[in-house]
This record gives C-alpha cells, sequence and structure tokens, in this order.
C-alpha cells in the first residue's frame, strides 16, 4: 500500500487538536519530574560528602522513574485505546469505516498504530530524566535497555488489552473498566498466583516433571508476565553482573521448582515478558479484528 | 439487469422476525424506492445490503457478488447512508471526504479534486473548511450523500436520507437525488412516507413486517392502484335496498353499508374500479333506481392513502 493507514493520520491529526493531548503529556512528565525532584531532595540532603553516594542515587532514581513511568503507561495506554473503537460505535461512524474498503485487521491496526504513536512519545519522554540518572551514575547501558524494553512491551500489550475491549463493549465506559480490570487481574493476579503455589508447595515432595525445561519456561513465561517484576527480575540479574540476554536457571532459583532435569537457560525476565506481551497482543489483535467482521461467512 | 437481487432473505433477531423471505430485484438505473411503516425492515434489508448483517437465511447479491461470501467486492459497488449522521470532531468537511476517500483507495491525485466536485454537487463549496460538527443538519446529511459517493459506487443506498430535514432541504436533496439519478446511478432509497419518493422514483417496493407487499414500476403500481376509487354515498331511505343496488353493479367490486348520522339516512361505500363514463352511468343508475341520494363524494385518494390500504389489508 502507498499511503499510510488514513485512520492513523485521522486519529493523530484530530487528537492532537484537542486539548487532551498535551493535558496527559504534561501530566506524564509533571508526575514524574515531582518523584524524581522529591526524591533528589531528599537523598541529597542526607548523604553528603560520601564518595558513593553519586551511584547510589543514580541508581534510586533510575529506578523510581522507571518504575513510576510503568505504572503510568499501564494505566493510560488501556484508557487511551479502550475508547477508540467503541468511540466509533458511539459516534455511529463504525459501520462506515467497516463499509469501507479498509479491512477489519486495518481498521483494528490503525487504532493500535495510533495509539502507540501517543505512547512511544510519553515513554521517549522520560528519556531525558533517564538519561540524568544516567550521568549522575550507577546505571548501566543495559540497565537502560531493559527499562525501555519493559515499558514498550507493557504499552503494545495493555494497549491491546484496551483495543480488544473497545471491539466487543458497547460503551466506552464499559470498554474503559473493562481494561482496567483486566489489568489490575493481571498485576494482582500473577503475585497471588506465585505465592499460593509458593505456600503449596514448601515443604512437598513434587512431581518431577517439573524439572523439564519446558515446565521451568512456563512457569517462568507465567511470572515474567508481570512487567514490574520482570523488571525488578531482570535489573538484579544485571546487577549481579548477569547477562542482559539470557538466564540461567540453577537449583536455587525461584524459576526452578524442583531440581531441574539439566542446565536450562532461558532468555532474560525482560526479553521473556516481551515475548508474553507480543504473544499476548498479537491474539488479542486477531479477536478484535475478527469482532468487527459481521458477515464474512468462514468455511 | 438487475444490479440488487434478494431471494427468501430472512432476518430473524431471536424471536422477532424483521425479515420473513423478501424477494426484491433492483433493476440498474433504477431510483427504487424503498417503503414501509417504522419496524418493517427498511434498515435490516440494507444492513444486510451492505454487508453489515449477516441473514439468518437467504441470499442477498449486490453487483454479482453475494454479499456474505464477497464482502469486499460489495463494499467497492455500494454508497452506503445510514440513517445516523456519524461526525468526528474536530475533522473539517474537506478532510472528512478526503479520510473516506483514503479508506476507499481513491488514489490521491484523484481525491484532492475530487472531494472539491463532490462538495460542489452537493452544494457544500462554501463550508469546505467548515468544521464537520459546526454544519446543519440538512447539511451534514448532504455532506453524507457526498461521503456515499467517494469511490464512484454503482449503486447507493440511502436509509431515510429526508428524515429530520425542513421542507426545503427535503426539496433540495430531492433535486440532488433526481441528479444522481441522472447520472445513472442506481439508487435504492427508504422512507414511510411514500409521497415524498413517489414522485422522483422510478420503482418502487412496499414492505411491512418483513414481507414484500408490491413492488414493481412506479406507473404500474400507481394505475393499479387508482384505477379503483372509494365513492362515499349518502342517502335517505332504504339502506339494505340500495346496498343491494350497489352490489348488482358490474364495477362495483364491493359495497358496504355504513350507519349514517341520523336514523334514516345511511352511508354507502362503494369500491368502484370503472373509469369517468361508468361513474356518471353510476350515479344517473343510482338516481333512477329511485334511490335517495343526498350526496357522492370521491374518498381521497392519494397516495398516503394508498400506502395505507395496502399495508392494512396485509393479515
Ligand atoms: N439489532 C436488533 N436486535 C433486535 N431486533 C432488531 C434489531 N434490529 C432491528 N430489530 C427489529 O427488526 C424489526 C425491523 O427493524 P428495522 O430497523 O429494519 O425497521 P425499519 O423499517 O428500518 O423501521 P424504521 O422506519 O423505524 O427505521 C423491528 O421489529 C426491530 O425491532
Ligand atoms: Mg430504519
Amino acid at each position: 500500500m502507498s499511503e499510510i493507514n488514513p485512520l492513523v493520520e485521522r486519529e493523530l491529526r484530530s487528537r492532537m487538536r484537542g486539548p487532551r493531548a498535551y493535558i496527559t503529556i504534561t501530566g506524564f512528565l509533571g508526575v514524574i519530574s515531582l518523584v524524581a525532584l522529591l526524591l533528589y531532595l531528599s537523598t541529597a540532603g542526607q548523604s553528603g560528602g560520601d564518595a558513593n553516594a553519586g551511584p547510589e542515587i543514580g541508581r534510586l532514581l533510575f529506578w523510581v522513574i522507571t518504575i513510576v513511568g510503568l505504572v503510568l503507561v499501564a494505566l493510560i495506554t488501556p484508557v487511551f485505546t479502550a475508547g477508540s473503537i467503541v468511540g466509533e460505535r458511539e459516534r455511529q461512524t463504525l459501520d462506515l469505516l467497516i463499509t469501507s474498503l479498509l479491512s477489519s485487521r486495518q481498521i483494528v491496526l490503525g487504532k493500535l498504530v495510533a495509539a502507540l504513536a501517543f505512547i512511544a512519545v510519553l515513554i521517549l519522554s522520560i528519556a531525558p530524566i533517564i538519561s540524568v540518572s544516567f550521568m549522575i551514575g550507577g546505571v548501566t547501558p543495559g540497565d537502560v535497555i531493559v527499562a525501555f524494553g519493559c515499558l514498550a512491551a507493557t504499552g503494545l500489550f495493555y494497549a491491546a488489552i484496551g483495543l480488544f475491549w473497545s471491539s466487543i463493549a458497547r460503551t466506552s465506559i464499559a470498554a474503559t473498566t473493562l481494561a482496567l480490570g483486566t489489568i489490575v487481574m493481571i498485576l494482582l493476579g500473577v503475585p497471588f498466583v506465585v505465592v499460593i503455589v509458593g505456600i503449596t508447595v514448601s515443604g512437598r515432595e513434587l512431581p518431577e516433571w517439573l524439572g523439564h525445561p519446558a515446565a521451568i519456561t512456563v512457569w517462568a513465561l507465567i511470572i515474567d508476565s508481570h512487567p514490574f517484576v520482570a523488571l525488578a527480575l531482570s535489573l538484579e540479574h544485571l546487577a549481579a553482573g548477569g547477562d542482559l540476554w539470557l538466564q540461567p536457571v540453577s537449583s536455587g532459583s525461584p524459576l526452578a521448582l524442583v531440581e531441574p532435569d539439566g542446565p536450562v537457560t532461558l532468555p532474560s525476565p525482560w526479553l521473556m515478558n516481551l515475548l508474553v506481551s507480543l504473544g499476548g497482543a498479537a491474539l488479542l489483535l486477531r479477536a478484535s479484528a475478527r469482532a468487527l467482521r459481521p458477515t464474512d461467512r468462514r468455511p | 439487469m438487475a444490479i440488487v437481487t434478494t431471494h427468501e432473505l430472512t432476518q430473524q433477531f431471536g424471536a422477532t422476525t424483521a425479515l420473513d423471505r423478501l424477494s426484491l430485484e433492483i433493476p440498474a438505473g433504477a431510483v427504487y424506492g424503498f417503503i414501509g411503516p417504522n419496524g418493517a425492515g427498511k434498515t435490516t434489508t440494507m444492513r444486510i445490503l451492505t454487508t453489515l448483517l449477516r441473514p439468518t437465511g437467504g441470499e442477498a447479491h449486490v453487483a454479482g457478488y453475494e454479499v456474505t461470501r464477497d464482502p469486499a467486492a460489495v463494499r467497492a459497488a455500494v454508497g452506503f447512508m445510514p440513517d445516523s449522521f456519524g461526525v468526528y470532531e474536530g475533522l473539517r468537511a474537506w478532510e472528512y471526504l478526503d479520510f473516506f476517500g483514503r479508506s476507499f483507495r481513491v488514489a490521491a491525485k484523484r481525491r484532492v479534486a475530487l472531494v472539491d466536485e463532490l462538495l460542489e454537487l452537493v452544494g457544500l463549496a462554501h463550508k469546505r473548511d467548515a468544521p464537520v460538527m459546526s454544519l446543519s443538519r440538512g447539511m451534514q446529511q448532504r455532506l453524507s450523500l457526498a461521503r456515499a459517493m467517494i469511490h464512484d459506487p454503482q449503486l447507493l443506498i440511502l436509509d431515510e436520507p429526508a428524515s429530520g430535514l425542513d421542507p426545503r432541504a427535503r426539496i433540495e436533496l430531492r433535486e440532488l437525488l433526481k441528479e444522481l439519478g441522472a447520472m445513472g446511478k442506481t439508487i435504492m432509497i427508504s422512507s414511510h412516507i411514500l409521497t415524498e419518493l413517489a414522485e422522483m422514483c422510478s420503482h418502487i417496493a412496499i414492505i411491512e413486517r418483513g414481507r414484500l407487499l408490491v413492488a414493481g414500476p412506479v406507473e404500474r403500481i400507481m394505475r393499479s392502484v387508482q384505477a379503483h376509487r372509494v365513492l362515499d354515498i349518502r342517502i335517505v331511505g332504504d339502506g339494505a335496498a340500495a346496498l343491494a343496488w350497489l352490489r348488482a353493479q358490474p364495477a362495483v367490486r364491493a359495497a358496504e353499508l355504513m350507519p349514517g348520522d341520523a336514523p334514516d339516512r345511511d352511508t354507502l361505500t362503494a369500491d368502484f374500479d370503472g373509469d369517468d363514463q361508468a361513474q356518471v352511468a353510476l350515479v344517473r343508475g343510482l338516481v333512477a333506481a329511485g334511490i335517495g341520494v343526498l350526496s357522492i363524494s370521491e374518498a381521497r385518494n392519494n397516495l398516503e392513502e394508498i400506502f395505507m390500504r395496502i399495508t392494512e389489508a396485509a393479515p
């Protein structure tokens, strides 16, 4: 196709014309800058003169900014996309899109790309603050890659969650509620499952198949589907001198419920998170496109 | 050649039968009036023809393509104007058309000129840069029509385009549609007001409760309904005898005795399908037969009434 998806241009054009985009970006940066400032003021007082303070402050600043950024992306993204398709329905323009030559896939992708373009602006707007922590010290390029990897993966996956509910729901409010509900379920549900499993297995004889590489991979995918957990695990792995891309699973690791059958090496938690996010997004986008297709008679 | 054919099209919404084995045929080049009261199934039919709804039974072909098997080809052949006008906040009139031009893959070179041509055609050239939201209802309606034509479809499907318009805007819309008809477009247009359409349509179909009542060229339908008139005859005297006399007349299809407004008065209604000469003969005959005729009047036999009669006669 010679031209870009017309939905992307229209979305960006009408979105950038309203005040909402500026308010969102300003609010986002406002919260992050405020947190950074408070943190800086509180630590700068305590550690005057300490030669090691620099890297410690830099690292703390980096962690806090990344986590606050991740919280904001996790909350803003789904709200952003949840209104997109159901909004067309409410404005009674969805029928016009469906009866055009845009395929349902193009409609969904157009909405996604427009939202991601905006999310990318949000995420990249953190870069200057992160670079401050980088200059203070204590932060490696690997840390920055992990941080942006988790932010991007979460932005994509949660945008797809919002879009999915948007393609099914009848009202924007319902779609937004369902999208946020799903995300809260993931963020609370994964730690809940891990804790429950931890309680259940402690002090018991476990079946040996749990040591199979496939079982370990599945368990790792579940744990790493939580972006905050994946972020923390990856950063700690790096800080302990680990590799940016790979993590060996040894018998002491929380990923190994029983003694692994043999040496197992998995992608780093943040890469696992990226995998889960890509896979989840792909499934949800397919389902969204299908929801827009009323009359295709499938064989 | 028919551009739209439906065969036993059926649409079930739970227990409601919105369309009941509807078979239609719209010849290419026709201006096809699709008429029925509220809830008759007009919108449902149009949504099936525009690939928005999957029928629960039967088949529909548009421009030779089956709507559920080849929706993309159907969409390319049809311009649809729904009964609601969807607006995008923050878009200007030309941007609105340009956006749909892209959505129909109209080449960029052609689009710029096309948008202006269409705005000109629907009389909105002066509103080119106005926000869509700021346009009046009638203007939005015309913009919507321009949108439906952005990909130069063979067939326009317009769902109650005149609803909510003032008389002047209706006339303008009618002129516009005539122009489009003259350009050779096939137009399917729905309404629950027959008079609104009869003048500009070449064909008419009347549906009620999902069933087709009549369909065909407009003159034929008019002729067949207008050929018979309803006469109201007020008399004094023996109503029963007058009724018997009327029923004996060959041009009287049916006659009935209504209670009159006074004890010795009666009103007879006769369904009469003779011509003017036959009607004159009937009046003479009534007098000659010694019936005390007070007055004879022809019941108004306009399109509304035809519509009412046809739709009431349905079971
Ligand atoms: N999505 C739906 N779910 C359930 N019933 C529906 C749905 N759409 C239409 N119906 C029913 O189908 C019947 C036909 O509706 P339709 O909208 O086609 O009528 P219409 O001829 O367009 O009427 P109007 O003149 O009011 O626009 C009605 O009884 C309506 O209640
Ligand atoms: Mg309708």
